[in-house]
């Protein structure tokens, strides 16, 4: 039978697997999985492998399947999701290659799908992008304007004429895409903050005042966040 | 109704579900302890990885079946990462009513009436 540090890099590397699995699960069940993964090799040896590595292929789907019918039980979410493909598709559209197409949409399933990874630390555990939906009526429209901000930086990288615009203006894009959509999942736990970020990412779309489209869109955002006032006592959104 | 009221609702269990239920049948258990016991009920031949039992555990959960015990009756050196289940009311009702359930399966499956009604190459089995 292994000796404790064999078990023990057995634990790590089965460990290192957890990651596997979606968060929630993970921080609830990862230390005792480990722990008896290690008891298992402990008094079996390293062909418990043999056994731990079919579970992985067979409960990795079924724990990813039940999170992602948990978050699409949401009808805000699956109206945040339809938004955000759809300006994403119209944006990689409008630069006309196939290749802006397929990233903008890969990033943006990345985006949807690890969405966790984004939003949960500074937020606690809820549900940052159903808050960002319900909170007030142009939420949407500033959810939309973020997403096409992220997607116009990303095809700046490929359409910009020369590497400054290349690197700086996709950054600037982005980076306030990510402001606006940061914003936003900030604002039901902390409004000032959250309409801070909301309003400075606005500046892009007002910028492009040719545009008409975004920076209609941004006038919006600004009327819906005067008229609910910018600072209010700490709002806690309701338990899910 | 809720289902709590009515634990026919939960019927038939899962495989795995089960064996959980009986296995917690014997007192308040850490995972390992659980799927060694499943193993040794039935002779090997059901055999939980850990991905499949805590999927489990965390349904059971979920549906009130099971409930984490504060206090740890085994502890060992190690012990610390472990958490120990035991059933509730409703997970003591619904293992009764499938075992029960599988009881009565079984008993019409080896009746003679059911049987006569097998096909001819079943009968001699």
């Amino acid at each position: 039978m292994p000796d404790r540090s064999t078990t023990r890099r057995h634990q790590a590397l089965y460990r290192a697997l957890m990651v596997l699995y979606p968060r929630a699960f993970r921080a609830r069940y990862a230390d005792p999985m480990v722990q008896l993964f290690g008891d298992q090799v402990r008094d079996f040896g390293a062909r418990m492998w043999l056994r731990a590595v079919p579970d992985l292929a067979r409960t990795v789907p079924t724990q990813r399947i039940e999170a992602t019918m948990a978050h699409l039980s949401s009808g805000a979410r699956v109206l945040t999701l339809a938004f955000v493909v759809l300006g994403a598709t119209v944006v990689a559209i409008s630069f006309g290659g196939g290749a802006s197409l397929v990233i903008a949409l890969a990033v943006v399933v990345v985006l949807v799908t690890q969405r966790h990874h984004f939003a949960s630390i500074p937020f606690g555990d809820r549900a940052p992008l159903r808050h960002a939906v319900v909170q007030v009526w142009w939420a949407p429209v500033a959810g939309l304007l973020g997403a096409l901000m992220v997607v116009f930086g990303i095809g700046t990288i490929f359409e910009a004429q020369n590497w400054g615009g290349r690197i700086v203006g996709s950054s600037l894009m982005m980076a306030f895409g990510f402001a606006m959509l940061f914003g936003l999942m900030r604002r039901p736990f902390d409004r000032q903050s959250g309409n801070t970020l909301i309003l400075l990412a606005t500046i892009p779309p007002l910028l492009f005042f040719w545009v008409i489209v975004p920076p209609l869109m941004a006038i919006i955002v600004w009327i819906g966040v005067l008229q609910g006032g910018f600072s209010d006592d700490r709002v806690v959104p309701a338990a899910r | 109704m809720t289902d709590a009221e009515n634990p026919e609702a939960f019927l038939p269990l899962p495989s795995a579900t089960l064996h959980i239920l009986v296995a917690l049948t014997a007192g308040e258990k850490h995972g390992y302890a659980i799927m060694r016991d499943v193993e040794a009920l039935t002779d090997g031949a059901v055999r939980m990885g850990p991905g499949t039992l805590y999927g489990s555990i965390k349904r059971m959960l979920a549906d009130g079946l099971i409930e984490e015990a504060a206090e740890r009756p085994d502890p060992e050196p190690d012990d610390q990462r472990r958490r120990y289940y035991r059933l509730t009311g409703l997970g003591e009702r619904l293992c009764a009513l499938e075992l029960a359930r599988l009881e009565a399966l079984v008993r019409r499956a080896g009746s003679p009436e059911w049987a006569r009604r097998r096909v001819p190459r079943l009968r001699e089995a």
